[in-house]
């Protein structure tokens, strides 16, 4: 029985079932890419958030510069879950501390330290009294002891005995033998770092300089709260206070401007995924709903008012998201388990720790959210409309395409069919719109993702030349044995060696104005100039080739403060050298800025003849994925005490390069997935509408060829609209993103026009609009004619 | 002339209990310039008759041959490009393109077939429609009457063999009506067309050359008008 004429929705949803679909399918894919996307970012930032939490510990803020007794204050207060003062002395090993003879680092902390706030301390460790002491696992081979056993620390203030009552672990979970977080007492395997209560400390060291860690109880809001009252209250600034960045980042607190940046730039995408969604929900829509004119004309006839057309209009949407939102919320959630699955066994490395089986609560929400706020504000302006249609549509037949249209196709021009079809794309002003923003929009977030394919590509470059091993000679020198690299090179598993050449400051006259400057010079052996290319580190115009063997060609590192331009000359002692190439940006700094120094990369050959240098300052191995770790120890032997080893197999590890790609590449995939959709809709729905027109155009001889060739027109010209709009807007926006988020940290990246991702999704666009034709000519070829004049 | 020639149409829909004889061993001929209508009641396989002509219908069994040639042995494409030179159509809803003007709607067929329309001809074609004033008119413009008359001309633009009209007056008043009956009478004679008409107004079979019937899918034919002949 139906109790209102609002039951009439489920019964003309089961009627129109087909046409519903795409609406239906519209839906469930907007709701599906908000569950994904913010599943995956969710389980991304718990994951990074746990890595953070056992490698850099589990606190919020660090407070310098603050007196003893507003530090024991704050620790008194309600929101703050966990206090620890910290203190050290003798991390550069420069002063007379020793356990058993053997250099060690102090440092001071509370309890809370050990119980709360870092990880990185073995099972069983605890901090009860002053008479505790906590040493480096290294200490257990070192002195010989264990838990319970006794040490006496010497130091210049005489000695004192300890209970040993644990050990900082050496997990690379938490501490790698390279560095990690630089409380843990980062000491060289000869050496041990001691843990002990802050009264000890002072006792035997005095206070040093003081930190505070604090660790807030509960969630975002209120660890922002905290955090103001604590700067008001005690008069703090953030010259005081440092944050946890990736653990305030992951609650959205970070000041970190890097951080800050993310946050705006995910906001922005936010809002051009819910655009995208909201044209093309109400795009699907407003076709939906005026093909069923006639309908709401018949409502209208038999008494419906307009208000109760707009109630069934959205209500009938409601009724769509019953099993769209539902759907699309389980999709999302099952993809992004996928996505984590792969993160996890096939990517491996780093982000194996990623939960696969992770039910976001934030993904589901925010795609339900999404879901409903996009039907609601896509199905105002068809629910007007459809309170606009006239009783008299309903007696008269569906003629509502005639009135909309003012002005005549124009035939002189093209053939008729593309006359034609060009003219029903853009007859309806307000469809163009709708259909121009979606394949814009999806141009555009393409662009903007494709930034973020570059910026991961900046943070985490995957260079030819990362080494696994290094071995450096101690002062910088040319010390190392040019043997060495023949030794190294026959150890099993070594894929490759290289080896460089330093010699600093050498006095030369640069330039047009043969200005006299010193100079560094670095050689780099055939293999090292041929990664050059490979890795695209040189500026356009560099001429490599020049470069080999004895020559008097040079390359040079491209710095805004030096003024050194291709085929400049460079007078070192007689040699004339000219400048063949310049690379990027500079290899040796973490910033890719020489600071102003002119720094000459020449091949090995010409490096003997200015220098006369034949050892080595640097040698660098490549490790085979499966080299036994023998190689390594032996690597390590060979430098033994008279030159410096470095495994670098921690810092070369890939998988977080290739979590981010993956996950930048499923955005750009997904988004990829709904251009075609979208597009396959639209142009679907746009024939659905104008079925019987085509009827009769085949009845008065138009060949299905032709037909076809008609809505090819009409989906081409979506098509280059959009993709004018959306290059139009992208690329400022590309360019904007880019300026933001690389050239501010990176200056030495400068824009040019992504002229791949251009290429990229044009022919995306241009692939999705065949395939947007194939189904709807298919459909026409199949198609009755008389049934197609004579449908209702 | 022949122009047409029906033979032994049938046309069955569904099957078991519901099968539906729509149509039941139709034939007939007819001669050029001939005008006959088609009379029956609703449901009585008119239409039918006229789709299965016309080649918008296949007939489950029989053949259609105009001008000698059997349209269902053609394949669909070449189907398609006969209709268009040899078959004009008129139908009750107009079927005119909303986004063409009059003179764009008339000169429809000859710009499927990639060709440049006689301009003196569309001008005299305008002029006898008396739409030469409306001519950059859009349909959504004109009255229903004016609409069918642009029906009339976009037939009668490819001076085709026959013209097919189903119930051309259906969806008119009387006086519209009456003008579109003046043209197709004028076309029958002026341009010697053959036109097949479907009406259930009996009246409008006072000025044809030839009435059929089609009671219950059988067709019957009643031969000439009672009156007189037109032409």
């Amino acid at each position: 029985m139906m109790k209102s004429y609002l039951s009439l929705i489920p019964i003309s949803a089961r009627v129109h079932r087909r046409q519903n679909r795409m609406t239906v399918l519209c839906i469930v894919l907007a709701v599906f890419l908000v569950t994904a996307i913010f599943s995956l970012v969710d389980a991304g930032v718990r994951m990074e958030k746990n890595h953070s939490v056992l490698s850099h510990g589990n606190w919020h803020i660090r407070l310098k510069n603050i007196s003893e007794k507003d530090g024991e204050l704050i620790g008194f207060r309600s929101d703050v879950s966990a206090v620890s003062r910290y203190d050290a002395v003798n991390l550069d090993m420069d002063e007379d501390y020793y356990i058993g003879g053997i250099k060690t680092a102090l440092c001071g902390i509370d309890e809370g330290f050990v119980t709360g706030i870092m990880s990185y301390f073995t099972e069983g460790t605890m901090l009860k009294g002053d008479s505790d002491i906590i040493l480096t696992i290294n200490a257990k081979e070192l002195l010989g002891v264990d838990m319970g056993n006794s040490v006496t620390l010497n130091t210049p203030a005489g000695s004192r005995s300890f209970t040993v009552s644990g050990f900082r672990s050496d997990d690379s979970r938490y501490v790698t033998s390279n560095g990690g977080e630089a409380s843990a007492l980062l000491v060289k395997d000869d050496q041990i770092g001691a843990f002990m209560s802050t009264k000890a400390f002072r006792e035997l060291c005095g206070v040093n300089a003081p930190e505070y860690y604090v660790q807030f109880r509960g969630g975002a809001l209120s660890v922002r709260k905290a955090l103001e009252d604590i700067k008001e209250q005690y008069g703090l600034s953030s010259g005081n206070i440092k944050q946890n960045t990736i653990i305030m980042a992951a609650m959205g607190l970070s000041e970190n401007q890097y951080m800050q940046t993310f946050y705006s730039t995910a906001a922005v995408l936010f809002v051009l995924i819910l655009a995208a969604g909201v044209l093309m929900i109400s795009g699907s829509m407003n076709s939906n709903v005026a093909q069923r004119s006639q309908f709401f004309g018949m409502l209208r006839c038999i008494g419906a008012g307009r208000k109760q057309i707009i109630r069934f209009v959205r209500l009938e949407a409601l009724n769509w998201c019953k099993l769209a939102i539902p759907t699309g919320a389980v999709l999302g959630t099952v993809v992004s388990w996928a996505l984590c699955a792969v993160l996890h066994y096939l990517v491996g490395g780093e982000v194996a720790d990623i939960p696969i089986f992770n039910v976001s609560p934030v993904g589901i929400v925010s795609g339900i959210v999404v879901g409903l706020l996009t039907v609601l504000l896509a199905a105002q302006a068809p629910a007007k409309r459809a309170a606009k249609v006239s009783p008299v549509a309903a007696v008269q037949g569906s003629e509502e395409n005639k009135k909309n249209i003012r002005r005549a196709a124009n035939t002189g021009l093209m053939k008729i069919e593309t006359a034609l079809g060009a003219h029903h794309a853009m007859a309806a002003k307000k469809n163009l719109l709708l259909m121009t923003g979606s394949f814009a929009l999806s141009i555009i977030l393409f662009l903007c993702f494709s930034v973020l394919v570059e910026l991961v590509g900046y943070l985490l470059p995957q260079k030819s030349y990362a080494p696994d091993l290094e071995i450096t000679s101690k002062d910088l020198s040319n010390s190392v044995d040019s043997s060495l690299l023949d030794e190294i090179s026959a150890l099993p598993g070594v894929k490759q060696t290289v080896g460089r050449k330093y010699v600093y400051d050498v006095p030369a006259e640069l330039g047009r104005e043969m200005a006299e400057s010193n100079v560094d010079i670095i050689s780099y052996d055939e293999v090292q100039l041929g990664w050059l290319p490979e890795d695209k580190d040189l500026r356009k115009g560099s001429d490599i080739a020049k470069v080999y063997g004895d020559s008097n060609y040079v390359l040079t590192i491209y710095d805004k403060d030096v003024p050194l331009k291709y085929g400049d000359k460079i007078q070192i002692g007689t040699a004339e050298l000219e400048i063949a190439g310049m690379l990027k940006y500079s290899p040796f700094s973490n910033d890719g800025r020489t600071g102003g120094e002119v720094i000459i990369i020449c091949s090995e050959e010409t490096f003997s003849r200015l220098t006369g240098v034949n050892g080595y300052a640097i040698i660098e191995a490549q490790l085979a994925k499966d080299a036994p770790e023998s190689t390594v120890r032996s690597v390590r032997r060979m430098a033994d005490g008279k030159y410096n080893f470095r495994d670098r197999r921690d810092e070369a590890d890939q998988s977080i390069y290739r979590a981010f790609m993956l996950f930048v590449y499923g955005f750009l995939a997904i988004i990829a997935m709904i251009t075609v959709l979208n597009i396959v809709n639209s142009v679907s729905m746009s024939v659905s509408s104008r079925m019987k027109q085509y009827g009769a155009m085949r009845a008065i001889g138009m060949s299905t060829r032709q037909l076809t060739k008609m809505i090819a027109a009409e989906a081409v010209t979506y098509a280059v609209s959009g993709c004018v709009v959306g290059c139009g807007v992208g690329l400022p926006l590309n360019k904007l993103m880019y300026d933001f988020l690389i050239t501010s940290h990176f200056d030495y990246f400068t824009w040019s026009v992504p002229v791949l991702p251009i290429a990229i999704i044009l022919l995306f666009v241009a692939f999705a609009s065949a395939a947007a034709v194939y189904a709807p000519a298919k459909r026409i070829r199949d198609m009755s004619i008389v049934g197609t004049i004579h449908a209702e | 002339m022949e122009i047409l020639k029906v033979q032994n149409l049938c046309k069955t829909y569904g099957s078991g209990e519901s099968r539906v004889n729509a149509l039941v061993n139709a034939s007939f001929t007819m001669q050029k310039g001939e005008f006959a209508a088609v009379v029956g009641e609703s449901g009585s396989g008119k239409s039918t008759l006229l789709n299965c002509i016309g080649a918008l219908d296949d007939p489950t069994a029989g053949k259609v041959y105009l001008n000698g040639h059997d349209i269902f042995q053609m394949k669909e494409a070449e189907r398609t490009v006969f209709r268009r030179r040899n078959i004009g159509f008129i139908f009750q809803s107009f079927q005119l393109i909303p986004e063409l003007t009059v003179e764009q709607n008339i000169i429809f067929p000859i710009l499927l077939d990639y060709k440049k329309p006689d301009k003196k001809e569309v001008e005299e074609l305008l002029g006898i429609l008396g739409l030469s004033e409306r001519r950059n008119h859009l349909p959504s413009q004109l009255s229903g009457g004016q609409q069918q008359r642009v029906a009339i001309g976009r037939a009668l633009i490819t001076k085709p063999m026959l013209i097919l009209a189903d119930e051309p007056t259906g969806n008119l008043d009387s006086k519209s009506s009456q003008d579109v009956m003046d043209l197709l009478i004028k076309a029958s004679r002026h341009y010697r067309q053959t036109i097949l008409m479907i009406t259930h107004n009996i009246n409008l079979t006072s000025s044809v050359d030839r009435v059929l019937r089609v009671s219950d899918g059988v067709l019957t034919d009643l031969g000439g008008n009672y009156d007189e002949k037109l032409s």
